[in-house]
């Protein structure tokens, strides 16, 4: 299928197909949902990945929004080879139809909060400055946005890095390790905030690691 | 977009790396720039008279000697001679001149303006390949009223400055002499034909009165005496006058000196200047290494902040396009300044080329600005690539 066809189309299924990333090539791929068998994740459902750190969680991610390229088998968006597509449309696809918070933030230190939004709506302005500074205030971040991210506590950034990743439209939702530095009440407003926007969205969840937070909202966890 | 863009970039950017970078384009462009500029000046100034590097036009005849004045040895050249210099490396071409075997009288009436002048001529022609000028109605044919001369610049002057100021007679400008006409009587003792003439120009090549090709070869066959003489001088174009040199020492053979001494002066400013344009090509190059360079840190130094860019769903494109104008804004400045200071210093430099430029304009040569421009356009071009390159690499 045509990309420009397939950026029309709103569905997306997840479709991993006998992967094997570089790290697990050549040894024994212990058993998983995920390496080596064949996993279709659907649109609109939310997953919890679990697994001990060093088993590739990141990497995982890493495959869904085309970071990482390191290995074998095939990963498809629909009907689409992700490895057909072009470093362009790649760019189209992380600002339209799949969002990530990466584990390190890659927040913009030397910017505001103010700014590091603006940087990602004037992508697609799906978003308003005043809805995102309305999530914001919403995760205890009021009067923050002209603050330098350099000036923020970890858990402060942290909370800019999340209502960044939800100022965009997406069919997809990538969190990794969204919470590792919030207490639990903050991290249940923050799940609370990110499901409500999946939901108006209709977009599926992928997050691993919850940390304290339990939750039985997820359809399926995923065992790496 | 663009303030937080230079945000994330400048702050990895000291201000001597900018400063170094800047300098050294400026130092590189401008070494190219004012030779460049000089190159065609000078081509321009010689150009009128001869060919700065091009081919050099040589008139070359054997040596009158002693036993010529009794009518011994030869005085033209054979076929075998000519055969000879044609082999020789640097000779592109090798002409005849054809001389008259008519009788020829000129009859020149300046009416109340001067004496009645009658005299012997001679005429003799070239293929047209060799001459410095073809006028209008140079192409001859029998039933043209007229036929065009052309005679050496050095005739005029001699009446000018010799004759004319001894016997109290007007000076003549080229021009008029242009508008001046006169008989041309060509015969062989029985047949006869009386044709108008006009002076359709100067030349500095060739040392001779010059008429069409067709006129002479027409007028030996009819009024002729029949005989066919060897050329006793033929025109060599050659781009080594070097070494014809050797070969007219060889044999013996005779031209103008100073033309040939000119000819290798124009070799030595085309070196001079060769070298000069060679050094500018190098520091250009080293310069140009040294933007690539400083992309080249530009995006390592920020490679975490790219990929987030990246991640964030901008295209490559966009941020390498954004990079390339933020080092445009370094070094423009210095691109401008290097345009400008070669300007200044060929208006300034034009004092001491004075014998070699004699009307210097303040507007270089525009085959100078157009290469200026093709190597700035190149130099950009490259360093655009580079940083596309690099982010597609990173994408």
């Amino acid at each position: 299928m045509k990309f420009t066809k397939w950026r029309k189309k709103v569905v997306i299924t997840l479709i991993f197909d006998r992967v094997i990333p570089a790290f697990l090539e050549g040894g024994n791929i212990p058993p998983s949902d995920v390496w080596n068998t064949n996993l279709t994740l659907n649109k609109g459902e939310r997953y919890i990945v679990e697994a001990p750190s060093g088993k590739g969680k990141s990497t995982f991610l890493g495959i869904l929004f085309g970071s990482r390229r390191d290995f074998k088998g095939n990963v498809s968006f629909d009907e689409m080879n992700v490895a057909s597509i072009s470093k362009s449309d790649w760019s189209a696809i992380r600002s339209e139809k799949i969002s990530m918070l990466f584990q390190e933030l890659r927040l913009f230190e030397m910017l505001t909060v103010r700014e590091n939004l603006e940087l990602k709506l004037a992508l697609t302005n799906s978003v308003t400055l005043a809805q995102a500074e309305q999530w914001l205030t919403r995760l205890g971040l009021e009067g923050f946005m002209d603050r330098k991210c350099q000036t923020l506590s970890y858990g402060q950034q942290q909370r800019v890095a999340i209502v960044r990743a939800l100022c965009q439209p997406f069919e997809w939702l990538l969190l990794d390790e969204p919470f590792s530095h919030l207490d639990e009440q903050n991290a249940n407003i923050a799940l609370e905030l990110i499901q409500e926007v999946c939901s108006s969205q209709n977009a599926g969840l992928i997050v691993t690691s919850l940390g304290s937070v339990q939750n039985r909202m997820f359809d399926r966890s995923i065992i790496l | 977009m663009r303030k937080k863009f230079s945000k994330i970039i400048s702050g990895s950017i000291k201000p001597w790396q900018i400063a170094l970078v800047g300098w050294s384009s400026f130092a590189g462009l401008l070494l190219l720039w004012v030779p460049l500029m000089f190159y065609f000046d000078i081509t321009k100034a010689l150009e009128e008279k001869q060919d700065l590097f091009g081919d050099q036009f040589l008139v070359l005849n054997k040596r009158v000697s002693v036993f010529g004045a009794f009518g011994l040895g030869s005085p033209g050249f054979s076929d075998e001679d000519i055969a000879g210099i044609k082999a020789e490396p640097g000779v592109t071409d090798v002409g005849s001149f054809t001389a008259n075997s008519f009788r020829a009288m000129a009859v020149a009436d300046f009416g109340n303006a001067g004496p009645v002048m009658k005299t012997e001529m001679f005429f003799e022609s070239v293929p047209d390949r060799f001459m410095d000028l073809t006028p209008r109605g140079w192409r001859w044919q029998p039933e043209d009223e007229d036929v065009p001369i052309i005679i050496p610049s050095d005739y005029l002057a001699l009446y000018n400055f010799g004759f004319a100021p001894g016997q109290d007679l007007p000076q003549i400008s080229q021009d008029l002499a242009k508008l001046s006409s006169f008989q041309i009587e060509i015969s062989n003792g029985t047949n006869s034909r009386v044709i108008e003439g006009r002076i359709a120009g100067f030349s500095d090549r060739i040392n001779t009165i010059l008429a069409p090709e067709a006129f002479i070869l027409y007028a030996n066959e009819k009024y002729g005496d029949g005989s066919r003489r060897v050329p006793s001088r033929i025109v060599v174009k050659t781009s080594d006058s070097a070494t014809l040199e050797k070969l007219m020492v060889s044999k013996g053979y005779e031209t103008n000196k100073e033309k040939l001494i000119a000819g290798k002066e124009k070799g030595i400013a085309k070196n001079v200047l060769a070298l000069a344009m060679g050094f500018g090509v190098f520091i250009m190059l080293l310069s140009l290494g040294s933007f690539l360079q400083f992309a080249d840190l530009i995006v390592a130094r920020n490679n975490n902040h790219l990929r987030s860019l990246l991640y964030l769903g901008y295209n490559h494109k966009v941020i390498a396009n954004k990079i390339f104008l933020r080092m445009l804004s370094f070094v423009g400045l210095s691109f401008l300044l290097a345009l400008i200071g070669g300007l200044a210093a060929r208006s300034y430099l034009q004092k001491f080329t004075a014998g070699l430029i004699e009307e210097p304009s303040f507007m270089p040569d525009s085959s100078a600005i157009l290469i200026f421009i093709a190597v700035l356009i190149g130099y950009l071009a490259i360093a655009y690539l580079n940083v596309r390159r690099q982010l597609s690499a990173l994408a």
